[in-house]
């Protein structure tokens, strides 16, 4: 298998999971964020 | 098996040889112990609820699993092996568009589309998007509905296919006997899977293919390392080729066809109704992750069992590229395991045709029969009317399934039923939770359009072929155009579709209220001060919301049954609903008490 190929196969997956990895920081400090303001807006 | 009074109904032998009886009697056990633990569930909800209670921890696991086991199909268990087995590397692209569409989903719809089908009560797409269109002409509900039938039918058919292969390959007995008991098996099972412990026979059921889609490959690594060199001195260079030695115009036709299927996610309504049913907001995060984590393993692992079958057996030395993973399995584990595991995939595909049967039953009792013929249809009539339904749609997909039964199940699924429902339903459900300004005649435009441009795609070359047109191979672009993934098109032509027809006419009214739902933690909307309690546009008339919690809370220990409302109904919902998947799943949140501290 050539080089390209390996990249092929492997590099999908491992782009998929640093956006995976991404998402899931990401959401989770956006849904802090989120009930935070909730929270100030009704305190 | 091999003798005695079955042997005129038995074709050339089974592959299973002596280990078929076992592969059989483990089924039988597995179905025996499925069954009698649904059955013992029902009697004691507590059981039940304790089992989601545990979920505390593990609720937002058994979603993630669920969601990918609704998938867990006959596709992903023999198709992708298959295709793994004849196009050699390229199978890995399998996951190059399914793997990103499935997280865009869990980021982008699943909070959107829970919280919204909370407020509104909602437990069917068509009705979702009716109450999000404020379509009073029940156009949208009408064509959805007629979608989710055609398409929903079409995968059940590809199910019993695949389950009537299994038998098949196994057993050896001719095809029509293997469709017939598939069929059977199939629509017994929505009966008892549909109102017993569905979400958790998924997990397990997945549990079990998953650890097979790690230990096969595992397994045949320690016997062979790596299969790579053997595939291609077995079947050519092409096959360790990722694009399957094509070049030019056929290679990039053949990634975007790749690609393409992911475009499906959005539009499959059995997994939409896993976001629907998840028991908090808030654990769409963790799901997302599982869900994703479950999407790595069974896409290399499947890919993988492929090529070891290149390797261990030979290019084309497999009649039916179908067998591909049966063959490993019985090659690879002793027969009692090899007969789990192959039980488990053979379960998993009834338990992903009970989720659709499901799907679609809903579809005619729900959003048809009770939508539009009779409103005032008690839950009695209602419960007894889908069992006819789904008798009379599972024995329509049996007649599918002999007529496509010579059709691969990999092409059988992606052409008549996830890609139908893709373009179809996918560009609403994306535009009703997203864009202001889509309309009910924009969706239906798009359903008709997308559904029209699926079938017709899918068979264009053929027609072509017919009269003559059909492009050479060595026009690349032409040819590569023609037999690219239908979904493909038709996805663009339904958002082309949707786009237009909606900026054509005039959108609903009070659509910045419906919109506000998304942006707030669901506690905002359901406990203001200022909040009636419940939105005027719930699809119930709507009970107030302290009353509709206490009620949760109130059935909990019999949430079970069919009475067991998770959506909230309780006696002054005059409008009871149809069993439907999502009322399963809701109703096994409603045991654990989730509802009283949602947010």
């Amino acid at each position: 298998m050539s080089t390209l190929d390996w990249l092929g196969v492997v590099g999908p997956y491992a782009i998929f999971f640093v956006m995976l990895i991404v998402y899931y920081v990401w959401e989770g400090r956006r849904e802090r964020a989120l009930r935070k303001q909730y929270e100030e807006d009704h305190a | 098996m091999h003798s005695g009074a079955l042997a005129p109904l038995q074709g050339s032998g089974g592959i299973a040889g002596a280990a078929g009886i076992w592969v059989l009697a483990t089924f039988a056990l597995y179905l025996v112990v499925l069954v009698g633990i649904g059955l013992w569930a029902s009697r004691f909800m507590d059981s039940v609820g304790d089992y989601v209670i545990g979920g505390r921890e593990i609720g937002p696991v058994v979603t993630g699993f669920s969601e990918r086991a609704s998938e867990m199909s006959g596709w992903l268990t023999l198709g992708v092996p298959a295709d793994a087995y004849g196009t050699g590397i390229m199978a890995f692209l399998n996951g190059l568009g399914m793997i990103p569409a499935d997280l865009f989903a869990w980021a982008g719809i699943a909070k959107r589309l829970r919280k919204y089908t909370e407020i509104v009560r909602s437990v069917t797409l068509p009705t979702f998007f009716e109450t999000r269109l404020g379509d009073d002409t029940g156009r949208v509900k009408a064509v959805s509905a007629l979608v989710l039938m055609l398409f929903e039918g079409g995968y059940v058919g590809a199910q019993i296919v695949a389950a009537g292969t299994l038998l098949q390959v196994l057993t050896g007995i001719q095809p029509w006997i293997g469709i017939i008991v598939g069929g059977i098996i199939v629509i017994g099972y929505t009966f008892l899977g549909g109102y017993f412990a569905v979400a958790w026979s998924d997990y397990f059921q997945g549990a079990i293919i998953l650890i097979a889609f790690i230990i096969l490959p595992v397994l045949a690594f320690t016997e062979m390392g790596l299969p790579f060199e053997a595939v291609a001195a077995a079947a050519g260079d092409s096959a360790t080729s990722i694009t399957a030695g094509m070049a030019g115009w056929a290679a990039v036709f053949g990634v975007i066809s790749y690609a393409a299927i992911g475009l499906g996610v959005p539009g499959n309504p059995h997994i939409m109704v896993r976001f629907m049913g998840i028991d908090k907001v808030r654990n769409v995060r963790l799901a997302a992750m599982v869900a994703q984590l479950f999407m790595f393993v069974a896409y290399v692992g499947a890919a993988l069992v492929g090529l070891y079958a290149i390797a261990m057996f030979g290019d084309g030395a497999l009649a039916d590229p179908d067998n591909a993973m049966p063959r490993l399995t019985l090659d690879l584990l002793p027969s009692v395991v090899a007969g789990i595991v192959l039980a488990a995939a053979l379960a998993a595909m009834m338990s992903s045709a009970d989720s659709q049967l499901l799907v679609a039953t809903s579809a005619v009792v729900e959003d048809v029969y009770h939508g539009f013929l009779d409103r005032d249809a008690s839950q009695e009539e209602l419960v007894r009317y889908s069992r006819y339904v789904t008798f009379g749609l599972g024995a329509a997909s049996v007649a599918f399934a002999f007529v496509a039964k010579d059709t691969p199940i990999y092409t059988l699924v992606l052409d008549y039923a996830w890609g139908g429902l893709g373009a179809a339903i996918g560009p609403t459900v994306i535009a009703t939770l997203w864009w202001k300004r889509v309309t009910a005649a924009g969706s239906v435009a798009s359903m008709i359009v997308g559904t029209a441009t699926m079938v017709l795609w899918t068979q264009l070359s053929t027609v072509l072929g017919w009269v003559g047109m059909m492009p050479p191979e060595s026009a690349a672009f032409w040819y590569g155009l023609v037999t690219v993934y239908g979904l493909f098109p038709a996805f663009i032509v339904s958002v082309s579709t949707l786009v237009t027809v909606s900026l054509l006419t005039e959108p609903p009214e009070n659509v910045d209220e419906h919109f506000d739902v998304f942006d707030k933690p669901l506690s905002a909307i359901i406990d203001a001060e200022d909040s009636p309690g419940t939105a005027e546009y719930v699809t119930d008339g709507g009970v107030d919301e302290s009353r509709r919690l206490s009620s949760a809370n109130r059935n909990s220990p019999s949430s079970g049954d069919v009475d067991a409302r998770a959506d909230g109904g309780d006696a002054t919902d005059t409008s009871p609903k149809a069993l439907t998947e999502a009322d399963n799943i809701r109703a096994h949140v409603a045991a654990s008490e989730y509802w009283a501290d949602d947010d």
